[in-house]
This record gives C-alpha cells, sequence and structure tokens, in this order.
C-alpha cells in the first residue's frame, strides 16, 4: 500500500486481539518498518508540523507520555475514545468500498494451537450474608476476619 | 540443563510483582537448573529470594527510564549473549511490549500470558479471551519467549541468593525515540491495582453522583473505587477506573462489586481477587452466583449501612 500512495505518518494497532491476545503484532510490524511504536496508548496528540505525535499510556497511578517522531506506530487500548455509531448513510457507503485482500504464508514452526480447554468452573457456593441494609454487621464481621477493617 | 533468563520488569527501580511470579514460573520450569535474570538497573536481592541464581544489571543511560524499543534492544543483546534455552517475562502490559521487541528482532516466535509452561516451555497452557477461555499450546523454537500471565500464578519465596553481574550493553542511539518523555501522576498512595480493598459499581448505581457513598466506603477502607465498561460507556466515571480485561486487572483482598451484573469481560479482571462479595438486587446475577459472598438488596441502601457500621465500631 505505501509502494503505490506513499508511507502513512501514523499506523495504529489495537495493542491486542480480544481473543487470542499475543501482543505482538504492532510491534513486529513497527519494528520490520523500522519505525518507533509504543503500546497500551490512550490518549494521542499528532503535531505533523513538528512531525511528532505525543502518546499517553495509562500505567498504575498516573500517566506516561511518550513523544515520538513521524511516521509512527501506536498499539492502542480501549479507552483511547468512545466510537462513534456510524450512520446509515455510512454503513451504505461502506458497502461500496474495495476491501483490498492480501495472502500472507504462516511460516513454519513456531507456536501452535493444541485445543481450547474451558477453565474449570469457580466453586459456586456464594455465602449470602443477608438481605438489604440488615447484612451490614456480617459484612463488617467479614470485613473484619479478612484483616481489612 | 535447561538455561532461563527472566525479564525483570521495574519502575525507576521498584520491580514489577509480576516479575516474582515470573521467576516462581522459571523456578517450577526446572528445579535444579540456572535461572538467570536480566534487570535493568535494580537490585538483585528479591530477584535472589524467589530463586533467581545470578541478576545481570543491564546498566545504560537510555535504560534509566522505560523505553519500550531500548529495553527490547538490552533483552535482544542479553538473549544473544547468554544463549538461554528459554526466556520468560512477566505478563503485563510492558513485559509482553519488550519482550515482543526483542522476538521481532531476533526473529524468533513469542508466547504471550501463559499459566503453566511444561518440558521447557515445549507445551504451555495460555490465556484466551482475557482468561475465560484457555489453550493448549506448543512451542518449537531454538530459544523459547514466553510469559506468565499477571496473577495466575503466586510468588513464592526459595530464599536463595543471587550474584549480581555487570552486563554492558551497547544500545542504538535511536531507541531514545521511545523513552518516556513526561508523566503525570493522577493519584498518590494506593492504586486500583494495588487496592487491598476494591469498591466496584456497575450500571446499577446509576448516575455519577450516586458513586458518593461508594467513595466513602473505599475511603473507610484506604481502599479503591473501580467500576465496570457499562460505566465508563456511559461517561459516569473515566475508563482509569475500569476493571476488566481491558481496563485495570484487580488483586485485592476483598472486591465488593455492587450494581454489577458480571460480564465475563469484567470478571476476568476481578477473578484475582482474594475474595469477592457482590451486592446486587437479582440473586442469579453472574457477579452473585461466582462470588464467595452477596447481599442481595439495593447497593444504595446497603453500602451505606456498612459505611455507617464500621463508623459504629470504629468509635
Amino acid at each position: 500500500m505505501e509502494a503505490a500512495d506513499g508511507p502513512f505518518d501514523l499506523i495504529l494497532f489495537g495493542n491486542e486481539s480480544a481473543d487470542s491476545g499475543g501482543f505482538q503484532v504492532g510491534v513486529r510490524v513497527a519494528h520490520a518498518l523500522g519505525r518507533p511504536i509504543v503500546n497500551s496508548i490512550k490518549g494521542i496528540a499528532a503535531d505533523p508540523a513538528a512531525g511528532t505525535v505525543r502518546a499517553q499510556r495509562q500505567v498504575d497511578g498516573g500517566v506516561e507520555v511518550y513523544e515520538l517522531p513521524l511516521p509512527a506506530v501506536l498499539g492502542v487500548k480501549e479507552g483511547l475514545n468512545l466510537p462513534r455509531y456510524p450512520t446509515m448513510k455510512g454503513r451504505l457507503a461502506s458497502k461500496k468500498v474495495d476491501v483490498l485482500v492480501m495472502e500472507a504464508e504462516a511460516v513454519a514452526g513456531g507456536q501452535a494451537m493444541v485445543r481450547l480447554i474451558r477453565p474449570p468452573d469457580v466453586a459456586s457456593t456464594t455465602v449470602v450474608l443477608g438481605h438489604g441494609p440488615d447484612a451490614a454487621p456480617a459484612v463488617v464481621d467479614l470485613l473484619d476476619e479478612l484483616g481489612v477493617l | 540443563m535447561t538455561s532461563i533468563l527472566v525479564l525483570a520488569e521495574h519502575d525507576r527501580g521498584v520491580l514489577a510483582s509480576a516479575t516474582l511470579e515470573a521467576v516462581t514460573a522459571a523456578c517450577s520450569l526446572v528445579a535444579t537448573s540456572p535461572c538467570w535474570s536480566v534487570a535493568i538497573t535494580t537490585s538483585p536481592a528479591e530477584l535472589g529470594d524467589h530463586g533467581a541464581t545470578t541478576v545481570y544489571v543491564a546498566d545504560h543511560e537510555l535504560l534509566a527510564d522505560f523505553g519500550p524499543e531500548a529495553w527490547a534492544q538490552a533483552l535482544a543483546l542479553a538473549i544473544h549473549e547468554f544463549e538461554p534455552d528459554v526466556v520468560i517475562a512477566p505478563g503485563t502490559s510492558k513485559g509482553n511490549e519488550v519482550m515482543a521487541g526483542a522476538a521481532a528482532r531476533l526473529d524468533l516466535p513469542f508466547v504471550a500470558n501463559c499459566t503453566t509452561i511444561e518440558d521447557d516451555a515445549a507445551t504451555m497452557i495460555r490465556v484466551q479471551w482475557g482468561g475465560s477461555l484457555l489453550e493448549e499450546a506448543s512451542l518449537d523454537a531454538d530459544i523459547k519467549l514466553v510469559s506468565i500471565a499477571h496473577h495466575s500464578i503466586e510468588a513464592s519465596v526459595v530464599g536463595g541468593e543471587a550474584s549480581s553481574e555487570r552486563f554492558d550493553v551497547d544500545l542504538d542511539g535511536a531507541v531514545r525515540r521511545t523513552i518516556v518523555v513526561d508523566r503525570e501522576v493522577a493519584e498518590t498512595g494506593v492504586t486500583l491495582a494495588t487496592a487491598p480493598v476494591v469498591v466496584g459499581g456497575g450500571r446499577g448505581v446509576g448516575s455519577p453522583d450516586a458513586f458518593a457513598p461508594l467513595e466513602a466506603l473505599a475511603a473507610a477502607l484506604g481502599g479503591r473505587v473501580g467500576c465496570s465498561r457499562a460505566v465508563t460507556n456511559n461517561g459516569w466515571r473515566p475508563h482509569a477506573d475500569q476493571v476488566g480485561q481491558t481496563g485495570t486487572r484487580i488483586a485485592p483482598e476483598i472486591y465488593i462489586a455492587s450494581g454489577i451484573s458480571g460480564a465475563i469481560q469484567h470478571w476476568v479482571g476481578a477473578m484475582a481477587s482474594k475474595t469477592i462479595l457482590a451486592i446486587n438486587t437479582d440473586p442469579e446475577a453472574n457477579m452473585v452466583t461466582k462470588a464467595d459472598y452477596a447481599v442481595i438488596g439495593d447497593l444504595h441502601t446497603v453500602i451505606p449501612a456498612i459505611t455507617a457500621e464500621i463508623e459504629r465500631r470504629r468509635s
């Protein structure tokens, strides 16, 4: 695509897939392209004039800020924004868009799935401490027992 | 004899707890083999205590703060230098990112978020769908790169001592482009990921203002408020408060989940909690049936009653 239309200034990847969660496609593509990448991004502010993009990564207790030179690659996480629902017009227009399909060859060896396993059910012996506000003393007894009071 | 290299993740010298889980996993893989650890400027004492035999300290100006490219290059250099059979990283956001970068540099496969590894990491169980499904996988590679899903195993102290060796790395100056340049500290003290108590609220809370009693209960217990995706999608709380597959994974002593139905994506973020107490009007809600304890009732009356009871006992 870049050979035909020139390089992308910014390429965004989802941080990981929701299902298999490999955590590496974006990083490998960025490395192959020789471009910088930072993962787990929840805020982006590009400054094309300065040729940079500022990216925010949420970490426990705060935010880390990175400033990457363009062209760059970012792995983004849910929480970056709230996607808008597509309009009917947009949905109709999307049906006419050509979807570029490329074949990829799988490399032999490496990681392979043997089978999927359903995790053992959580033992569901819920102890009901009570109903409504009357349960408060039993809850506080539990907190005391757990040593968090 | 199998040699294992563990990536020691830390934040400006403070070791990430997930690193100790990774060291424990390494020790369980081969009880009698050397377990090396590559640390990027941090103290080896805790690593040795958990079973690492040698800690290689990569000391470099470009490694003082986190930069995924700098760390990945350092790890790739360490793998190249020490030629371990297996490399293990903590399955955290940064651990997986650094390992993926090292894997790309060395053109090796990398299997993320394993819960168990066997046969010198030729076979493993790993998490799918954030932990709601498991996958048995195999790995065929000269050097096997894996990460350990955070909270999937408990770090254990074996009481050893690690020797510390300096590991000189020659880093490409270009890696500077992805080093942290600034920080915004949102909160000090206890955080959602480390809080001993998390008070969670879901759709049942009803509005942003209705989180005040949850805040009061969390404050009384030195904890934090978390929430479900329904809450952040409604704009009631920031995404930073979201507990779940795509939010924060918590592991408190007790998680008090109120007005939360317990969708699987939320559950996988909360399931490492040591105890779960659900407060819900619906006794059939997923969160209630999976919880250790439950109170059936309206969180709007139950939570203030709990806070009042705590205050009464303390006075």
